[in-house]
């Protein structure tokens, strides 16, 4: 009986795990072809632990949904940013860019979201690697920041400084 | 002026949708419109300031370039030339109305 299972599931293995990879390439898919709505600054009375809230539960999905595929803040953020703007919260985009010592045209990055400037899930840590503002894309609500070149295999150890840890997302 | 590529002899500015700034003597540069991040090492950013400034002048330039690094100077002009041609294709600068 129980090598009768085990042959039946060697059999449906491949199925598995083409259902898995196609349904992680269709959530992907989708999360990208998601419609940014415009930025609008909008007078609003929102509790902020309420809008942090959700963005935890949001991001606890997303989690679950894309896990390691890559660019994991930037899906986050901008799935996120695309819930919230259709609530009619205004938040902003952040796209912090740095380059790599010794790597020519490759960057890192982290994107994060904020509400009247204030953060929702980074800390105000993320603000340190990103200190220099570039500029704002004000009908996207997309602000961009630039740090200071970095070694990339700092910024992939793992440390217990929160920043660091956050610099790994991307 | 013989053997200066026309490209040089042009007047160029940055494209309104773009935005710069130095970082620790590199300069990054932002098309705000196509989301697309550029860094320019010191001679590129030189050239950026160049023309980002309304009083530049290329030749100039070139001069300072082939005098500091010691490097032919038509080598000079065909480097700065593939520069502004790349940086055109990539919208970030035009030439002046």
């Amino acid at each position: 009986m129980t090598l009768y299972a085990h042959k039946n599931f060697l059999f449906f293995l491949p199925l598995i795990c083409t259902y898995y990879f196609i349904k992680t390439f269709l959530i992907l898919k989708g999360l990208l072809s998601l419609h940014l709505p415009p930025y609008e600054k909008t007078a609003h009375n929102y509790d902020l632990q309420d809008i942090i809230q959700i963005n935890v539960k949001i991001e606890m999905i997303l989690n679950r949904l894309i896990m390691n595929s890559g660019h994991v803040c930037f899906y986050r953020s901008y799935v996120a940013t695309s819930i919230f703007r259709r609530l009619g919260v205004p938040v902003q985009i952040n796209i912090g860019l740095r380059g790599l010592e010794g790597m020519q045209n490759c960057a890192g990055g982290h994107a994060w979201i904020t509400l009247d400037k204030q953060f929702l899930r980074d800390e105000k840590e993320v603000t340190h690697l990103y200190p220099f503002e570039l500029g704002m894309d004000d009908s996207q609500g997309i602000n961009y920041l630039v740090g200071r070149k970095a070694n990339k295999h700092l910024l992939r150890v793992k440390q217990p400084n929160r920043s660091f840890l956050n610099a790994r997302d991307t | 002026m013989p053997g200066i590529p026309e490209a040089l002899n042009c007047e160029y500015e940055p494209t309104t949708d773009v935005t710069w700034r130095d970082v620790d003597g590199e300069l990054v540069v932002l098309d705000l419109i196509e989301g697309k991040y550029y860094t320019f090492n010191l001679v590129g950013a030189k050239m950026w300031r160049a023309i980002a400034d309304d009083n530049y002048n290329l030749i100039l330039l070139v001069d300072e370039i082939v005098e500091k690094y010691k490097i032919e100077r038509q080598t000079v002009l065909d480097d700065i030339e593939n520069f502004l041609h790349k940086m055109i294709s990539a919208k970030l600068i035009k030439v002046k109305a």
